[in-house]
């Protein structure tokens, strides 16, 4: 555990100095969110005061969220490039820890993200915010795990940083829109809301959604939280064992 | 100069394959390039040496238009490189592999033929005849992405070969290549010369060099440091002295005493030593007793090319290792 | 030149096909959008008929139009990583011919692209249009021809791609956000709008919306077509001055 913390150190200190990625991951969220929230429609339900932040910032939180996974397949990608993979998988480590600490930056920084994205929303967009923190607080953390779990599903079943990269932005927006974080599910088609129910964008936007229009606090989040770590817990698994057997079938 | 028609541009060439007066390239402060002096002639296949950082690849960019020097000219056939009538005169190979991956060997070599004004038969039978020249047969229809290295670099040579240009500049054809593809490099660029192409190489190589050139040109610095065929280089360097010492130790410590004449050990007991301008075997010898160390047997042997370039580039590095790479 | 200039066009074009990944960005991202979007705006104009739908083809239009600069920016950095570009350089081939014969495969695309997405609009989700598709046809080529001023213009000024990348989308999402792609410029606070005109995505998102529910003809959208070719223009010249022959390009 301890090396796993350590590979985690090295990793986020990679990311630091990596500007680019972390402007990258605030700035365009927050200017689509910023736009978006004078386009759309307010999400119904809830209250009646609500406006198009109340749908815009969730939306975007879950379509940029779950896009952090893209950078989780880049990152590991890399380690894989640089040779550095080998040589951390020879040596002691167990894998799983070593792609634990790899994959936990992103995590946090997936769950930060989230957060950021609520503040600003509700500080400068005119956002609601009739839930409590607690609960935006373990909804965005339960998201950023299971969004890194998605980047290492990615790249165990990708062959190219190119194919993985594909997949994380089609599946981003796909996932995205059927979860209601574009157009709200109630107006998408029946069978399309009961596919939703499968992914783990549905659980994330409508656990955000309903703290922010339905003032829902821990207790009322759990069940989301729940949902998005247990899928997490399957991606995690399923990625494990498929790197663990072929890590080396991977090219840039 | 093949039996085949020439390449455009059609009329009498203005002058030989390629000749740089005075060229020197700066870079701000440092002096890449600082005034060299070359011609290569038609049929004439030139080596050029040098360690890292004299100026072998600067100077060939500069032949092939990639990079303009700030002072000197450099022509080729007599017109000025940057023309598009000269460009049709060379081939040139990078020091990297230049191909697309996604394409056949066969595609690459039509595409850059094209490029130089063939026609879709005249690629496609250019391209041919580079697969025959190069051996490429079992890998012409295959993606470049899947061959190795060796062929990689043989498919490299032959898109500068396809449009059949008087020059040839190649930088390092043969580097990290299997022996096969080595020779076939080898032998190809000797036969192009021979049909009357001049050809300008780079190399690390100093076997091939010694074997297929016709004169070679030491560039150090910056500056052509010597140039002549083998022999006449060997003619300007002194002697290679053999000291064979009875014991391990005392091999060493002429190493460290002779630190100056890039001594290198030759097997378990001998020293081979590069003398200069100036420098005696009497000298030698008085050093060594000085020191108490005496040799058991003391030869003269003539210098191979590699100990005349150490000896050429003595001033570029403190190092005494072999040439680098 | 022009049996080079063939050679380059024909020698894109075939790696264009071969490269899955761009019609992926082109034009998969912007459908999903425009599909899942549909339902979530209000009509942008107060004209009879008028849906969310005639907000959203014209804006995921203009906004995945822009990042066609990054596909040809891409082309031209892969080069640059497979050697061929210096290669492409000795060759005869003039700069005029390998710009042109690197630009106009994405010219093309560009221009597909958004006739695409506003036919699938008009015959799936009941977009309107009810001015001309020749005016849709020319102010299409107009945006693509910028997207790719811009793209030329990021890759002599950036060393690597992936830099390029994310400048092309934060400028994308910046430009276009602010030109009324993501919510229409009336609706966007009245500083915004001042400075919307200095967008070529706001001349590009107005022109289609005029198209589809202004009935404008080719006529019609002339003054957005010069205002989007001058951007386009500007981008040239500047990548042009920007161009440093022996800069070192990384993947």
């Amino acid at each position: 555990m301890r090396a796993a913390l350590e590979i985690t150190r090295h990793k986020a200190r990679l990311m630091v100095d990596d500007v680019q990625l972390i402007a990258f991951l605030v700035l365009l969220p927050v200017l689509a969110m910023v736009f978006f929230s004078y386009g759309l429609l307010p999400p119904p339900g809830g209250r009646v005061d609500a406006n198009g932040a109340d749908q815009a910032v969730p939306g975007m939180a879950v379509l940029f969220g779950f896009l952090v996974a893209d950078s989780v397949g880049h990152g590991l990608f890399r380690e894989f490039g640089w040779g550095t993979w080998q040589r951390l998988r020879t040596g002691p480590v167990g894998v799983s820890a070593q792609l634990f600490g790899l994959v936990a930056p992103y995590a946090v920084l997936a769950t930060v993200q989230v957060l950021v994205l609520h503040a600003i929303g509700a500080l400068a967009l005119g956002m609601h915010f009739s839930g409590t923190v607690p609960a935006l607080l373990v909804m965005a953390t339960a998201a950023g795990i299971t969004t890194a779990a998605l980047g290492m599903v990615l790249v165990a079943i990708s062959r190219t940083t190119q194919q993985m990269s594909s997949s994380a932005n089609t599946l981003a927006i796909v996932l995205a829109g059927i979860s209601g974080a574009l157009t709200p599910v109630e107006r998408l088609p029946g069978w399309v809301q009961g596919v939703a129910h499968v992914t783990p964008h549905y659980w994330a936007l409508q656990g955000y959604r309903s703290i922010v229009i339905d003032g829902a606090g821990l207790a009322q989040v759990a069940p989301n939280a729940l949902c998005l770590l247990g899928i997490a817990a399957v991606l995690g698994v399923v990625a494990i064992a498929r790197l663990r057997r072929r890590p080396t079938d991977r090219s840039l | 100069m093949r039996g085949r028609p020439p390449p455009p541009p059609a009329g009498p060439p203005g002058g030989p394959p390629l000749e740089l007066v005075g060229v020197q390239r700066r870079f701000g402060d440092l002096l890449a390039v600082a005034g060299v002096d070359l011609v290569v002639e038609p049929g004439e296949l030139i080596g050029l040496l040098g360690r890292n950082g004299a100026g072998k690849s600067t100077t060939m960019r500069m032949c092939v238009g990639l990079d303009e020097p700030t002072q000197g000219r450099i022509s080729i056939l007599g017109d000025s490189i940057a023309a598009g009538v000269a460009r049709a005169a060379v081939g040139y190979c990078s020091q990297h592999a230049a191909l697309y991956p996604g394409y056949t060997a066969r595609r690459n070599l039509e595409f850059f033929g094209r490029l130089y004004g063939l026609r879709n038969a005249e690629a496609a039978a250019a391209a041919e005849r580079v697969i025959g020249l190069l051996g490429l047969g079992p890998v012409a229809d295959r993606h470049v992405s899947e061959l190795s290295g060796g062929y990689e670099r043989r498919v490299h040579l032959g898109a500068a070969l396809v449009h059949d240009a008087p020059l040839l500049v190649l930088d390092e054809p043969t580097a990290g290549v299997d022996i096969e593809s080595k020779e076939r490099i080898a032998n190809t660029m000797r036969g192009v010369a021979d049909a009357g192409a001049g050809v300008l190489f780079a190399s690390h190589d100093l076997s091939d060099v010694e074997r297929i050139c016709d004169r070679i040109v030491i560039l150090s610095k910056g500056v052509v440091k010597a140039s002549g065929t083998p022999k006449q280089l060997a003619g300007d360097v002194a002697e290679l002295l053999r000291l064979e010492m009875e014991t391990v130790a005392d091999r060493e410590a002429v190493r460290a005493e002779l630190a100056s004449l890039h001594p290198r050990v030759n097997g378990r007991l001998a020293v081979d030593l590069t003398l200069r301008e100036g420098e005696t075997i009497a000298q030698v010898l008085a050093r060594c007793e000085a020191k108490g160390l005496r040799p058991a047997r003391v030869h003269a042997v003539a210098p191979g090319l590699e100990s005349i370039f150490l000896r050429v580039t003595a001033d570029d590095e403190a190092g005494t290792d072999a040439v680098a790479d | 030149m022009l049996l080079q200039t063939k050679a380059v066009l024909g020698h894109k074009l075939r790696l264009l096909s071969m490269d899955l990944q761009v019609a992926v960005f082109i034009i998969v991202m912007p459908l999903v959008a425009i599909v899942f979007l549909a339902d979530g705006y209000a009509a942008p104009r107060a004209v009879a008929g008028a849906t969310g739908v005639d907000q959203v083809v014209p804006g995921m239009a203009t906004l995945f139009g822009f990042t066609i600069a990054d596909s040809v920016g891409y082309a031209v950095f892969r080069e640059h990583g497979w050697g061929t570009w210096n290669r492409l350089r000795t060759t005869p081939l003039a700069t005029w011919p390998l710009m042109l014969g690197t630009a106009a495969p994405f010219v093309v695309l560009g221009t597909l692209q958004v006739l695409l997405l506003h036919a699938v609009g008009y015959l799936f989700l009941d977009m309107q249009f009810t001015g001309t598709w020749a005016a849709l046809v020319v102010l299409a080529i107009t945006a693509a021809t910028t997207g790719v001023a811009l793209g030329l213009l990021l890759v002599a000024i950036c060393p690597s791609s992936e830099q390029m990348a994310g400048l092309v989308s934060l400028l994308a999402v910046l430009l276009g956000g602010i030109g009324g792609a993501l919510a229409p410029t009336g609706r966007m606070p009245a500083a915004l709008e001042a400075v919307a005109h200095l967008t070529p995505q706001f001349w590009v998102v107005e022109g289609y919306k005029d198209v589809i529910l202004g009935e404008s003809t080719v006529v019609d959208v002339l003054p957005n077509m010069v205002a989007v070719a001058a951007f386009a223009a500007i981008f040239f010249v500047v990548a042009g001055l920007a161009f440093d022959r022996n800069a070192e390009k990384s993947l």
